[in-house]
């Protein structure tokens, strides 16, 4: 017997409606067991973030997935009623996205956002609390950055209160779209270690994006690699990437050969 | 939990100081500009007022009465001269009517401000329901409808908006009385006159900014969050919407006030902008300029408590905050 895939997304076409249907994403598949790591790459604008929003359901009118489903354990998202959809939101599948810089609401304190997360967590009251400073905790933030509006925290640290937000809800699925963008080197390494936290933490599947082959490796196991909105290739990086692969996918590794990373 | 408590007390203190004390040189070049350009307006107060009470007059009369009424003096000395009443509170007599300013402020400044801060409660309540149910229901035939109608509301100028309110709910269904003032009702009209184009430019506002927000990135983790839609309307997006229209909302109090002008003339209401028409029919120096200082006081004090609660809504902004960077 088989055992169903965590996530299986298959032929996920996201067109926008507004400009004659325009093809942005085509027939992308693939699966997510419980438990794996798989990275996502590609040049920007290849069409990551959309297929991480179709999965979340952030997507944006005009843009919407045209065809295909994307199974949560073994439901259809696509399909469902919102309110269902909305309890499979937060704790079945949450998204870290990129640029912290706008992602927490400017006017409301740390507190309130991470205490709020706690509400969809169905944890309330002193146990809620309790689960907020555990999370501060584990991603290393100090207590009094509670109190404070996200324009007090630089980059990295509002990157860390995402993924606090993250401990909180203990995802089944965790997408990280681009965590590390705008972040310099010793942040980024801070981010991914805290993610790495998240991750044996809450045993989430992680669905880890990136333009960076370089960090994928770092944290996941496999990679899907995109352009031009098609899905192209998967490489297993436990092995080295073989000359026969797909030219986007060449393309990202000379670039990393050259640059010497 | 949801609302920081306010802490930046010292700060808070300097805003008003700054604020109150930059407020009055605007509320004086303002008088002293009005002062200059009704002064400079052709017309005789006094020769007007004796025409209209049909007696005939001579010179020396004329030029009696000008003395009596200040009015012979250079316009310059005139103005510190009404400068100096003014701090002891007294803001003239008016040629017209022989009464003291005050005294007819008193008069009509109840029903203007009964008018103006109930159609501004009703189009702050209508607006943000109209903009709310607009954005929210984008590219359904119910937001397209109520976009027609909110174009309409816009381009109709009020007087159309006052004599059809009239023609169809006085004339026709006879709900209420024609041109006559007397009872809280005889308002309600009027008010809807007022508010109803005022929420027209309002509800315009409210759409965009939803609509603006809803985009962003933090209302997009809100969503991945599992966040109801009702915590995410209520309380992110609705916190978002609020500092600009709040500023927009004051500046409309301000043209609420004005624009009962014409609304009280149609409506027959012997408010503050009936008499201030009049003034300028007759030339009426001392109501007038009272006008002027009483609308510069409302437009600093509207911007004033806009400022306010901006600066209490988003206390991000605050300068000095001493962050973890």
């Amino acid at each position: 017997m088989v055992a169903t895939p965590l996530l299986q997304v298959e032929n996920l076409t996201i067109t926008n409606s507004a400009q004659s249907n325009e093809r942005l994403v085509q027939g992308v598949s693939f699966n997510l067991a419980s438990g794996q790591r798989l990275g996502l790459i590609g040049k920007s604008g290849c069409g990551k973030s959309l297929t991480c929003h179709a999965i979340t359901g952030a997507l944006r009118a005009p843009l919407i997935p045209s065809s295909g489903v994307i199974r949560f354990q073994g439901r259809d998202l696509l399909t469902m009623p919102l309110a269902e959809r909305q309890k499979v939101r937060g704790t079945g599948v949450f998204c870290i996205f990129q640029s912290p810089g706008s992602a927490l609401h400017p006017s409301l304190t740390i507190e309130t956002q991470l205490l709020e997360t706690t509400g969809a967590a169905s944890l309330f009251g002193e146990v809620a609390r309790h689960a907020v400073y555990q999370a501060l905790d584990a991603v290393s933030l100090p207590k009094r950055c509670l109190h404070q509006y996200p324009d007090a925290l630089s980059g990295g640290m509002k990157q860390r209160v995402m993924m606090a937000m993250a401990l909180i809800l203990k995802p089944t699925i965790l997408i990280a779209d681009e965590p590390t963008t705008g972040l310099d080197v010793i942040t980024e390494f801070e981010t991914l270690q805290a993610l790495d936290v998240v991750q044996r933490e809450t045993g989430s599947a992680l669905l880890f994006v990136s333009h960076d082959l370089r960090i994928v490796r770092q944290t996941c196991t496999s990679v899907l690699v995109m352009d031009a909105g098609r899905l192209v290739e998967t490489c297993d990086l436990n092995q080295p990437i073989v000359p026969s692969c797909h030219p986007a996918t060449a393309e990202i590794t000379g670039a990393m050969e050259r640059l010497q990373l | 939990m949801i609302c920081a408590p306010f802490t930046k007390d010292k700060q808070m203190k300097q805003f008003v100081f700054t604020r109150t004390f930059s407020g009055i040189p605007t509320l004086f070049g303002m008088t002293l500009i009005g002062f200059l350009i009704i002064g400079l307006t052709p017309g005789d107060p006094i020769e007007m007022e004796l025409r209209r009470l049909g007696v005939a007059f001579s010179a020396e009369q004329v030029e009696a009465l000008r003395v009596e009424y200040g009015l012979n003096k250079p316009l310059i000395q005139r103005y510190f001269l009404w400068l100096f009443d003014l701090f002891r509170l007294d803001l003239g007599t008016s040629i017209a009517s022989g009464r003291p300013v005050l005294e007819l402020f008193k008069e009509h400044l109840p029903i203007t401000a009964t008018l103006s801060v109930l159609a501004f409660m009703s189009s702050l309540a209508l607006s943000l329901g109209l903009g709310g149910v607009t954005a929210v229901s984008q590219r359904t035939s119910l937001s397209t409808g109520l976009y027609v109608l909110t174009m309409f509301l816009v381009s109709v100028p009020s007087f159309w908006l006052a004599l059809f309110l009239l023609a169809v709910f006085a004339l026709g269904l006879g709900w209420f009385k024609l041109l006559q003032f007397g009872n809280p009702q005889d308002l309600i009209l009027p008010t809807i006159t007022l508010s109803l184009g005022h929420s027209a430019v309002m509800s315009r506002l409210v759409r965009e900014r939803i609509i603006a927000v809803m985009s962003e990135d933090y209302i997009r983790l809100a969503i991945a969050k599992g966040l109801t839609r009702r915590a995410i309307l209520g309380r992110h997006v609705f916190k978002s919407i609020l500092p600009p229209l709040i500023t927009n909302w004051a500046i409309s109090f301000g043209s609420l006030l004005g624009g009962s002008v014409i609304v009280e003339n149609i409506f027959n209401l012997p408010g503050l902008g009936q008499m201030a028409l009049q003034a300028i029919a007759e030339r009426d120096f001392a109501i007038l300029q009272a006008y002027l200082l009483f609308m510069g006081l409302v437009f600093f004090l509207a911007n004033f408590v806009a400022d306010l609660m901006n600066h209490w809504l988003t206390p991000q902004i605050k300068k000095g905050d001493n962050g973890l960077r």
